[in-house]
């Protein structure tokens, strides 16, 4: 292949040790990087997830470094959240909006104290913030791939971080020094909260990589690669940008777009940030809610209906080896939305019956 | 931002920035609505791009820009021009397309004149040109409200071009709406090549669409801006007009109504830095260290630089500052003023029609290729004129028996891709005489002394942004809602106080003070638009 096919993929930090480890070689891509589909076997990721303790490769994501005396304030009017009261060492989850309030993008805030932050998603959206820049006395810097994240995920996470000699006390998020390496390595709580992600230095990562993966091996630790991440994802109910919404820059059609509330957050609208005047204005009634379903057969992605009238969309759906059923997200009408009640879904050969097991933003009703 | 050192009183409601003819508008309605209205400029003359200067001992011309209006007659009433020296030399002026034979198509609002000059070319189009100029008057009337106040209804703070096109859908329905549909989009060539046979009178009335903008005859949507054009044309106004004494007549006019009105003006005072209070306007800082305080700040100068280069980058949400930042306002037309030691003559043209607009464009083609010249950074080497000869009837700007003649040339761009304009203006200047040689043979043994203008030096000596007539180009992506950026059409901004009054908004640039009226209208009314 030329070098421009190459480069279309880019390896993570950690591509060393997920290529030793992934005896499929079934690769797949995310944000722009190649990273593990499945290791080995779907089935054995799923059970380490489950039962044990499993590591994955998240570093396939942009990563965005902003420093300087406005950074804080910068931050604070381009995402939801007020970064000026995140302590360094804190992280937050957080998204942005555009001026009409509609969500382009969602993401991790990393406070590294003076003055630098770090903000990551999987959104490509660096531009905006560039522009957005102007007036503002910082500096923002693209360093996709210059950090290697390691998720570390199941009931035995926690031990295993304390094996490796990182400390998950208080909250489980914020910075630690391992003593056994000078590396600064950010330390979170994942979204579903049920494990978490180390964040470090690129050249830090397979360092802590291999920590974890010997400090592990008494646990029953493996390797989890996108396919296994992503069946955890859609059972923990956790939307995931580009799949199950669509960032607003990208929506092609108006009913897709999404406000805050939408996807479980919601913003103090007396602050100032971008897209809070409009959302104040005219806060967009949602007719569509995020719900999770189940199904015994395989479901796909397409249209949900109730008596032959379609009453929303599912966007993610996954086939759990380990409990023999499908997982699946999707927007369905408010009015459709009935707790144990089932709708049509697209399956692998047909029509699927898929019930609607809850609505997983509750606020949002 | 350095400190203020000194506090002027507090005794200021509105800072107006700018004191062209929309902010002289602006400030002067101010101040009659009992608003206590302080004006500052950065020059040392107001009047921005409407002055009159001197080429040649004895020979006074419009320095920049050289016809007015069309203003409407209730603003001039309403600002008391007349009592203030205003008078006009010549009024509802009308066009003429030269001819190198002779042959001129007189655009004078005379059907029947018209025909009669345009049937020496093509009868058929004698024959049509009652029905066009009737289809394009009706046009021009669905368009006079759109461009005589700021965007609503529908239009209102439209998010994209695509709105635009949505709220068309959602106007009422008229008969014409066949027409105006396919008007938005479509090139000022390929219209008049439906309409007309005549390749003198389609680039007479292209160069007219597309005069003063960074367009070609075939960019999309220049169709629309001939009807734009005309819609500015109403019933009330008194056309397209001279100033007895010029430019600077208005603009002297203009500055006595608004000290009568009790506008405080300062000369020669830059603003540096808007001011703010929390997230709120709070005045403005001039180079020197002082700070002028008031709550409302209305701004004349172009909207990139109030908005991006003053202070207010961090109020703005991030999609207008996009938006800003990619309005184009880069200025491609020249200005030649010529003194001349007696009357041109020019070939078929009676003297007495030396009062009327004359164009020099004698196809499309020839404007087409004047604009890709320019495209690729050169002045155009056949380039398309606007020639007025004031003296023919303000005597005054000559010596008895002598003319200056004002030129507005297309095209010469902002920056050249070869050289500079410090050598390149003489070459300039000989091509604009080469072809009014071509249509007045006598005219360059005439000439005594020239003035050559390029846009750079139209933005420094008249303080207009990228030396562009418009404050901005006029094209579908700039224009109504999205003028000058979505969310800014209706002269308010994010930052509560602070207001656009100059040419770059809505509607458009020229010599009307329309957008200084509805800005004033604007803050008079409170509108304010939160980031």
């Amino acid at each position: 292949m030329t070098d421009v096919a190459a480069r279309s993929y880019l390896p993570t930090p950690l591509h060393a040790r997920t290529a030793e480890l992934c005896a499929t070689n079934a690769w797949t891509e995310e944000c722009g990087f190649t990273v593990p589909a499945v290791y080995g076997s779907l089935r054995e990721e799923q059970d380490a997830l489950g039962a044990r303790v499993a590591l994955s490769d998240l570093s396939a994501r942009q990563c965005w470094a902003i420093e300087g005396p406005d950074a804080a304030a910068f931050l604070s009017f381009a995402t939801i959240g007020d970064v000026t009261r995140l302590e360094p060492g804190q992280t937050a989850r957080t998204l942005w909006c555009d001026d009409a309030g509609f969500v382009r993008g969602d993401g991790l805030i990393a406070h590294f104290g003076k003055m630098q932050f770090e903000l990551s998603s999987a959104v490509r959206d660096f531009a905006w913030l560039l522009d957005g820049a102007q007036g503002f006395d910082v500096k923002i810097t693209n360093a996709t791939g210059a950090r290697a994240v390691i998720g570390v995920r199941g009931p035995l996470a926690p031990n295993l971080l304390a094996a490796a000699g990182l400390s998950t006390e208080a909250t489980g998020t914020g910075l630690t020094h391992p003593s056994w390496r000078p590396a600064q390595v950010a330390l979170m709580r994942d979204a579903a909260g049920e494990g978490f992600e180390l964040s470090m230095q690129a050249d830090d990562g397979v360092v802590v990589w291999d920590r974890l993966w010997r400090s592990g091996a008494a646990l029953g630790v493996a390797a989890a690669g996108v396919q296994a991440l992503e069946a955890l994802r859609i059972e923990n109910g956790a939307p995931r940008a580009g799949v199950d919404w669509q960032p607003a820059h990208l929506a092609r059609d108006p009913s897709v777009l999404r406000v805050p509330t939408d996807l479980g957050f919601t913003p103090d609208l007396t602050r100032r940030f971008n897209g809070a005047e409009a959302l104040r204005r005219a806060r967009p009634a949602s007719r569509q809610i995020l719900v999770q379903f189940s199904a015994d057969e395989p479901l796909a992605p397409g249209p949900l209906s109730m008596r032959s009238a379609t009453v929303g969309r599912l966007t993610s759906q996954a086939w759990s080896e380990t409990r023999a059923s499908a997982n699946a997200l999707g927007w369905l009408d408010i009015d459709a939305v009935k707790i144990g009640t089932k709708v049509s879904a697209p399956g692998l050969a047909g029509p699927v019956r898929a019930e609607i097991i809850r609505q997983v933003f509750a606020e949002t009703a | 931002m350095p400190s203020p050192t000194r506090v002027a009183a507090a005794d200021v409601d509105v800072v107006v920035i700018g004191a062209g003819v929309n902010g002289l508008v602006c400030a002067t309605l101010l101040a009659q609505a009992k608003r206590r209205v302080v004006l500052v400029e950065a020059l040392d003359r107001a009047g921005g791009l409407c002055a009159t200067s001197e080429i040649a001992r004895g020979h006074r011309v419009s320095t920049f820009a050289h016809l007015a209006g069309p203003i409407d007659t209730a603003l001039v009433k309403a600002l008391k021009l007349q009592r203030y020296g205003l008078q006009f030399s010549a009024k509802q002026i009308a066009t003429i397309a030269l001819s190198p034979d002779g042959r001129h198509i007189v655009l004078d609002g005379d059907l029947r004149h018209t025909a009669q000059t345009l049937g020496f070319h093509s009868p058929a189009d004698a024959k049509r040109w009652p029905l066009f100029d009737g289809r394009m008057r009706k046009l021009a009337q669905q368009f006079e409200r759109w461009v005589q106040t700021p965007p609503g209804g529908p239009f209102e703070h439209a998010g994209s071009r695509g709105n635009l096109f949505a709220a068309r859908t959602q106007s009422k329905p008229s008969p014409v709406d066949a027409e105006f549909a396919s008007l938005l989009d479509g090139s000022i060539a390929d219209f008049l090549d439906q309409e007309f046979e005549t390749p003198l009178l389609k680039g007479a009335l292209a160069f007219d669409a597309i005069l003063g903008n960074a367009l070609g005859p075939r960019s999309q949507g220049t169709a629309l801006l001939s009807v734009l054009k005309n819609a500015l044309d109403t019933d009330t106004t008194e056309g397209i007009v001279h100033p007895q004494g010029g430019m600077g007549a208005l603009v002297a006019a203009l500055s006595k109504a608004a000290e009568a009105a009790g506008v405080r003006t300062r000369l020669k005072s830059r603003v540096t830095h808007l001011l703010f209070d929390a997230h709120r306007i709070a005045g403005v800082e001039l180079a020197g260290g002082e700070a002028i305080y008031a709550p409302i700040v209305v701004s004349s100068l172009d909207p990139k630089t109030t908005l991006l280069a003053l202070g207010a980058e961090r109020q703005l949400p991030f999609g207008l500052k996009r938006g800003l930042k990619g309005f184009r306002a880069q200025g491609c037309v020249a200005k030649v003023n010529l003194a001349l030691n007696g009357p041109p003559s020019f070939k078929g043209l009676d003297k007495r029609a030396l009062r009327d607009r004359l164009i020099i464009c004698p196809n499309i083609d020839h404007l087409e290729r004047a604009f890709a010249a320019c495209e690729q950074g050169l002045p155009s080497p056949d380039p398309a004129l606007e020639v007025t000869v004031p003296s023919t009837h303000d005597a005054a700007l000559a010596l008895p028996g002598q003319h200056v003649l004002s030129v507005h040339v297309l095209y010469a761009p902002y920056s050249l891709a070869v050289g500079t304009w410090d050598t390149a203006k003489d070459e300039l200047l000989a091509r604009v005489v080469a072809t009014l040689r071509q249509y007045a043979p006598d005219l360059p043994d005439l000439v005594l002394a020239a003035d050559v203008f390029t846009p750079p030096d139209i933005e420094r000596v008249a303080g207009a942004a990228g030396g562009h007539w418009h404050g901005g180009d006029l094209s579908l992506d700039q224009i109504g809602p999205l003028r000058p950026a979505a969310g800014l059409s209706r002269h308010d901004t994010p930052v509560p106080g602070l207001y656009l009054c100059g040419a770059g908004t809505h509607p458009c640039g020229g010599v009307t003070g329309i957008n200084g009226g509805n800005a004033a209208e604007a803050v008079l009314a409170g509108a304010t638009v939160a980031p």
